[in-house]
């Protein structure tokens, strides 16, 4: 067990450093010059030159690499060009609200995924099933900038019930988050209503039943309980695709999260706060799928750490 | 000593609704099994011998129909039974044991509240009072170490072991019937032998009534008081175990018998298979099931009609035609 979660550590370490060094790459390969973009529109070029030398990218790449990474090792990412202040002190402020968005939206989905699917798999014919299909069709139909949209016009600005955007408290959740849900609720949905169905033809089941077990039980714990693995590793998948919708929502709703930040990193050509985020963004995939993984060998006896 | 029957099945048949009319898979069979006695019900794959032990605890699946005279169990009709009377019949009264022990437990769950958990939905008793039951039917079943193991999952046991806790779990709500479904098929041959010895110490020590399906004839013989041969959803011969096998009478019956392996099965002396295959289920039509492979065909009577049951000796009969009209020269 303990070597087992060493491995899968240093396995996430290694992704994590790969996919540092990418986006230092990537962001020195694209179009668009930090230092022209900060200064005034008609800095004289020895101007722009004084710019480059505060921001370090008038040195070689290598060298520019390998301070880069070793400072991020000491969880200091550098200085924003944009903002003038440290990219961990940015993210620190963004971090928690986006975590705190991506959260209530995946307990959202899964609440949903998990009642919403049993009640379909157990009643085929029912207004549940007709419930499930349609809202999974209309979740996997509807990107997260379209569906945003829609809710602030319907609850902010036509019903005035909840804020347009910003961050003031709860209520300030409440429509992102229901926009991010319709995003990663359909695959939910789905998988657990096929593996629920499915679960609900094996033979221990009829057993349950044949010894007369009390039936909330079969299908709360002796259904729900194998029905719920599968859904395990969809999440683990779709973290990434959770952190993506949330970054697009943050921006419909101006919610002051990691999203925003990332938006407006990316239109300064912000090297440091851009490669701070990617690499909080990577950890965090990586960190919630190790999670899973640890999960799995503690809810499935039949998973083997040793042999994995 | 007439004993007192306590499972009466009269007339009963089970069918399926098909394209084309009804699947019927279960025909108009009979048996009646009293208190502490053994009844082998014997047949091939598809036989109806499984459809026959579901109906006796309501878990057919949700499209099948049971249609019959009566199911008598202990004075109540269980053709009538609705759900609040099958909670106290299943498991606490009648328990099965399935084929597979491997698909028939949960595998996310431990032995002891696979167990417990049944225990506790049927008596209204603690979780300790579960628990000390849960050890001992363990123990009965043979289950090595009960305190420390029943903490084990499924796929941490062996095959045999894991039927130890089907027999275990069957026996757990002290039920008054056991439905063995093909217990043993899919165990190695010296761990079948243990538990069908265990399955029938168990049966005489705690007064069970014991319904053991098989295809085996051989493990009928040792089990079993009374023996139900089926072919194709239909009962061709019942009596005696004994009876049954040393004086086969019905054409199946004895081809069964001449294609099981036997320690004198030899080249000289080989196996003689019953040629060509069991019907589908609703291709059987008004006459004889067997008719299509049978090697004694009535001409012109059996395709018509089933056979009445003859009596062949008290307490053995056959449904068949040339039994019933040139007796056991006939069948030879």
């Amino acid at each position: 067990m303990r070597s087992f979660v060493l491995r899968r550590i240093l396995q996430s370490v290694i992704i994590v450093v790969a996919i540092a060094v990418t986006v230092f790459i990537v962001l020195r390969l694209s179009a668009g010059d930090p230092a022209r973009i900060r200064a005034p529109v008609f800095a004289r070029p020895d101007v722009i030159e004084q710019y480059r030398r505060d921001f370090g990218i008038d040195r070689p790449l290598f060298e520019q690499l390998l301070t880069f990474l070793g400072s991020a090792v000491r969880g200091d990412f550098g200085q924003s060009f944009r903002f003038q202040a440290p990219v961990t002190d940015l993210i620190m402020v963004a971090l928690p609200k986006t975590l705190l968005l991506a959260g209530v939206s995946l307990l959202l989905s899964l609440s949903i995924a998990v009642v919403l699917g049993s009640l379909a798999a157990l009643k085929p014919r029912s207004g549940w099933a007709w419930m499930s299909s349609a809202l999974a069709a209309f979740g996997q139909s509807a990107p997260v900038f379209w569906s945003g949209a829609v809710l602030v016009l319907v609850f902010a600005v036509g019903l005035r019930w909840l804020p347009s955007g910003g961050f003031s408290g709860f209520a300030s959740l409440i429509l992102p988050a229901i926009a991010v849900t319709l995003s990663i609720l359909p695959t939910q949905l789905r998988v657990l209503r096929t593996s629920m169905e499915a679960v609900l033809q094996q033979e221990y089941i009829k057993t349950a039943k044949a010894f007369g077990l009390n039936q909330n039980r079969i299908i709360f714990v002796y259904a729900l309980k194998n029905a719920c693995l599968p859904l395990l590793t969809v999440i683990g998948v779709d973290v990434g695709y959770l952190l993506g919708g949330v970054i697009v929502a943050e921006v419909v709703f101006a919610f002051p999260g990691i999203g925003e930040l990332a938006l407006v990193a990316l239109n300064a050509r912000d090297y440091p706060l851009i490669q701070g985020i990617t690499i909080v963004t990577a950890a965090t995939f990586v960190i919630v799928n190790l999670l899973i993984d640890l999960l799995y060998v503690k809810v499935d006896p039949r998973i083997r750490l040793e042999r994995t | 000593m007439a004993r007192q029957n306590v499972l009466s099945v009269e007339n009963v048949s089970v069918s399926f609704p098909g394209n084309s009319g009804d699947l019927i898979v279960v025909d108009d069979v009979s048996f009646t099994l009293a208190a502490g006695e053994s009844l082998v019900i014997a047949g091939e794959s598809g036989s109806g011998k499984s459809m026959i032990c579901q109906s006796l605890l309501g878990i057919l699946p949700p499209q099948a129909k049971v249609s019959g005279t009566r199911i008598d169990w202990l004075g109540r009709d269980l053709l009538q039974a609705g759900d609040k009377d099958w909670r106290t019949i299943r498991g606490a009264e009648i328990a099965m044991i399935f084929q597979d022990p491997t698909a028939a437990l949960n595998p996310l769950i431990t032995v002891e509240h696979q167990i417990g958990d049944a225990i506790r939905d049927h008596r209204k008793c603690s979780r300790a009072e579960a628990r000390a039951r849960t050890i001992e039917v363990l123990g009965m079943a043979g289950f090595p170490e009960p305190e420390h193991r029943m903490k084990s999952y499924p796929s941490e046991l062996s095959g045999g072991l894991r039927q130890r806790v089907a027999i275990a779990l069957a026996l757990s709500c002290g039920p008054k019937l056991i439905i063995a479904d093909e217990a043993t098929t899919n165990l190695d041959v010296s761990i079948q032998a243990q538990i069908v010895t265990l399955l029938k110490k168990l049966q005489q020590d705690l007064g069970l009534a014991l319904i053991f399906v098989t295809h085996d004839l051989g493990l009928a013989a040792q089990v079993g008081d009374n023996l139900l041969v089926m072919y194709a959803g239909h009962a061709v011969e019942q009596g005696g175990v004994r009876q049954v096998l040393d004086d086969p009478c019905h054409p199946y019956t004895r081809g069964l018998l001449r294609s099981a392996p036997t320690l004198q099965s030899s080249r000289a002396n080989p196996l003689r298979p019953i040629p060509g295959q069991a019907p589908k289920p609703g291709s059987i039509g008004k006459g004889s099931p067997f008719r299509s492979r049978c090697p004694v065909v009535v001409d012109g009577v059996c395709e018509v009609m089933r056979a009445p049951w003859t009596n062949v000796a008290p307490g053995h009969d056959v449904a068949c035609h040339r039994f019933a009209r040139d007796g056991r020269e006939g069948v030879q």
